[in-house]
């Protein structure tokens, strides 16, 4: 019976294949976990400009925004995503401002026709109450829609998404997650409105029994979902 | 008799009635700053989230205003 044997020493000399360098270099990148990146290099990764620009008042969508700050914020720590609901939502409130605006008008000119009596009021007295009441609207009305708007807003950093959420005053809530937590993230635009102004909801699917977090009529709801589902697959120490 | 319990709440309630809402305005206003205030520290845009803080401080100043203005006219 012949021997049938292989020579190993002829195996083991030879040398496995060595990848070429630059795939070697992609692999690395792409395996190099998201806090140990440069911002240059993340962002590149991320197909993300580099605006470093500041968040201006009524700005609902922004990349890499520089001068913002918010509590807890680490120091390796790099903002990629900034949003708010798109500024159309804020249609509605508006339209009711303006209209409870033309309420006082109505009663003059209802007044002048005779409709009703003003007389129980002097023409200071009535000043005042108007001027209160048009005050009540800027300062009461607009000035709180406005602020829960301005307050209602989504983080994503190389490390975290952040969702701070400040209604009716009194309400705040701040929720953040790692992104080495994070499972799914999916997005929903429905309706004619919607498409033409491009903003939908994002909905961030955490691990186990962790909070879910949802972005809710977001600009560009697309970017968002590329931006977050290329981190999901990397490592990360955070 | 009627008229003049009509013209008692014209002159008092209603102008009592209307200092009172302004007072307790003033104190919703100082609510908000408070709030722009606490909203700042959480996250800070930069210039303006320091402008809603001022505006809100303006307001709590005008609601005051109208407050002793409405003391002195009603």
């Amino acid at each position: 019976m012949p021997d049938i044997f292989i020579d190993k020493t002829k195996e083991e000399n030879k040398s496995p294949k060595e990848p070429s360098p630059d795939l070697e270099n992609i692999a690395d990148k792409e395996s190099m976990p998201l806090e140990k990146m440069d911002k240059t290099h993340l962002l590149k990764n991320l197909g993300i400009k580099a605006h470093g620009g500041r968040v201006h008042a009524f700005s609902s969508y922004f990349e890499t925004p520089s001068k913002l700050h918010f509590s807890n914020k680490l120091n390796e720590e790099i903002m990629l995503l900034f949003v708010r609901k798109h500024f159309i939502t804020n249609t509605p409130w508006i339209l009711k401002a303006l209209a409870m605006g033309l309420v006082p008008v109505i009663f003059e000119f209802l007044g002048a026709f005779g409709f009703y009596s003003t007389d129980f009021l002097e023409t200071a007295g009535k000043f005042i109450v108007y001027f209160f009441y048009y005050f009540f609207i800027f300062s009461g009305y607009i000035l709180v829609h406005y602020m829960t708007w301005f307050y209602n807003i989504g983080l994503v950093t190389n490390l975290r998404v952040i969702d701070i959420d400040f209604s009716d005053i009194v309400y705040e809530d701040v929720a953040a997650t790692k992104i080495s937590q994070l499972e799914d993230v999916h997005y929903k635009q429905i309706g004619i409105v919607r498409s033409v102004f491009d903003y939908g909801d994002v909905f961030v699917q955490t691990a186990g029994t962790n909070r879910n977090f949802e972005f809710l009529a977001i600009p560009h709801p697309e970017n968002v979902i590329r931006i977050i589902n290329s981190m999901l697959g990397r490592k990360s120490h955070a | 008799m009627l008229e003049s319990l009509f013209i008692f709440i014209q002159d008092y309630i209603l102008k009592i009635g209307f200092l009172i809402l302004n007072a307790v305005y003033v104190v919703f206003l100082f609510i908000i700053f408070q709030q722009a205030n606490a909203m700042k520290r959480v996250v800070d845009t930069g210039p303006d989230s320091n402008l809603i803080i001022y505006f809100a401080l303006a307001n709590i100043i005008i609601g005051i205003l109208i407050f002793i203005s409405a003391l002195v006219i009603l």
